[in-house]
């Protein structure tokens, strides 16, 4: 989806154009999360939960529109439990999964988690950063706004696949069973990032309520 | 119990809901209170039963000026009940009230939602729709839907003076 695509769509609630708003969709995802002992036996590459912040939400939630800036959302409050939790800032990351329910809310959580400065979220999410073959690739799989509505999870299945260095892309396989990726970011090409190490995934469940957790390959 | 018909959606305040019947019954009168902490004083809005800055479980309702600025807003076109289609485009305005702004920090105030209408509390037509953005100020007036309930909504306040507010023009 191009920078442009959404503004020339129709209004349904301005600033929100139609493609502002994510697909609505019936899907079902699973993660199933075990001892890091217990997943060295098992096929796939490690993958190692590094830190998480539970349902983080910013002082007096019930009042978000009186109270601070309503562009001030969970994330700034949780980015202070995610880091330290973590060990890594957002520096370290390699890739983030960030809710797009709309286009406005990956914008204030990149900012509000600290990937760049309040207020330079639009131009964050326009300058290539995020795109594949960008500094910080964000929501590879098309997050809500392109591949549907799965309130977060989806994302988090994606990164699993990026740390694992096993994106499901239009890549060969090879004979070992696992892909051999390109690079090759062109359209319908390679969708893995390269040297993927640690991943951020941001979650929303209103501007004054959020959650989130960090992964590491290994 | 209120229970009311508005524009084809049922409003309902129940019983156990103590703080928006006291809101709304006044709210019918045409007397906009909002709740006083009898501890810190601060007033507080939405209608709570304790103090969200100190927490005291006491307060009196106490009249408050219906005036205030155009903190934010959406501007709907596509409407989901279907009797507010033929109001499209309307506006729900994030109104932050003249009494308490910037109280008790520089960042907080009583914004009150409500939508853009005509002085008679009609929703307002496209023309004045697009005179409101950000800055706009605005006066409160009231909606009445049934016998004891009135929703309190806002109107351009021609008396005001006002610099051009800010509109999205996408």
């Amino acid at each position: 989806m191009s920078r442009r695509l959404p503004r020339n769509s129709c209004a349904t609630c301005k600033p929100l154009h139609l493609l502002d708003c994510c697909v609505e969709t019936d899907n079902a995802n699973a993660i199933i999360v075990t001892t890091a002992e217990r997943a060295k036996d098992l096929k796939q590459p490690l993958v190692q939960i590094r830190g998480v912040v539970g349902r983080c939400s910013k002082p007096r939630v019930d009042m978000h529109y009186q109270t601070g800036p309503i562009s001030t959302v969970a994330g700034r409050y949780a980015r202070e439990i995610l880091w330290p939790n973590a060990g890594v800032g957002p520096d370290d990351v390699d890739l983030t999964g960030s809710y797009d329910a709309f286009t406005f809310t990956t914008m204030l959580q990149l900012e509000d988690y600290g990937f760049c400065k309040k207020g330079d979220g639009g131009h964050y999410v326009s300058d290539g950063t995020i795109m594949l073959g960008g500094k910080r690739p964000n929501n590879t799989s098309g997050g809500h706004l392109c591949e549907g509505y799965t309130h977060g999870i989806a994302m988090v299945i994606e990164n699993v696949r990026q740390l694992r260095h096993d994106a499901d892309d239009s890549c060969p396989i090879g004979p070992d069973g696992r892909r051999q990726h390109a690079y090759d970011y062109r359209e319908g090409g390679c969708r893995q990032v390269k040297n993927a190490e640690v991943s951020a995934n941001l979650g929303w469940a209103m501007p004054g309520t959020g959650s989130a957790m960090v992964m590491r390959r290994g | 119990m209120i229970s009311a018909q508005y524009l084809g959606m049922p409003l309902e305040i129940n019983d156990l809901d103590h703080e928006n019947l006291d809101y709304f019954g006044y709210c019918a009168k045409h007397d906009f209170r909002l709740q006083r902490c009898a501890s810190c004083k601060l007033l507080r809005y939405p209608p709570t039963t304790a103090c969200p800055w100190c927490s005291g479980p006491d307060s009196e309702w106490v009249s408050v000026e219906g005036r205030g600025t155009v903190h934010s807003y959406t501007e709907v076109h596509h409407a989901i009940q279907p009797a507010f289609k033929q109001y499209t485009p309307y506006l729900v305005l994030l109104v932050e009230l003249a009494t308490q702004s910037g109280v008790p920090t520089r960042e907080e105030g009583l914004r009150v939602i409500g939508n853009l209408v005509r002085p008679d509390g009609v929703l307002a037509p496209k023309a004045e729709v697009e005179r409101v953005g950000i800055g706009t100020r605005v006066r409160m007036v009231f909606t009445d839907v049934a016998p004891g309930l009135a929703l309190p909504q806002w109107t351009i306040d021609e008396t005001a003076a006002g610099g051009t507010p800010w509109r999205y023009r996408g």
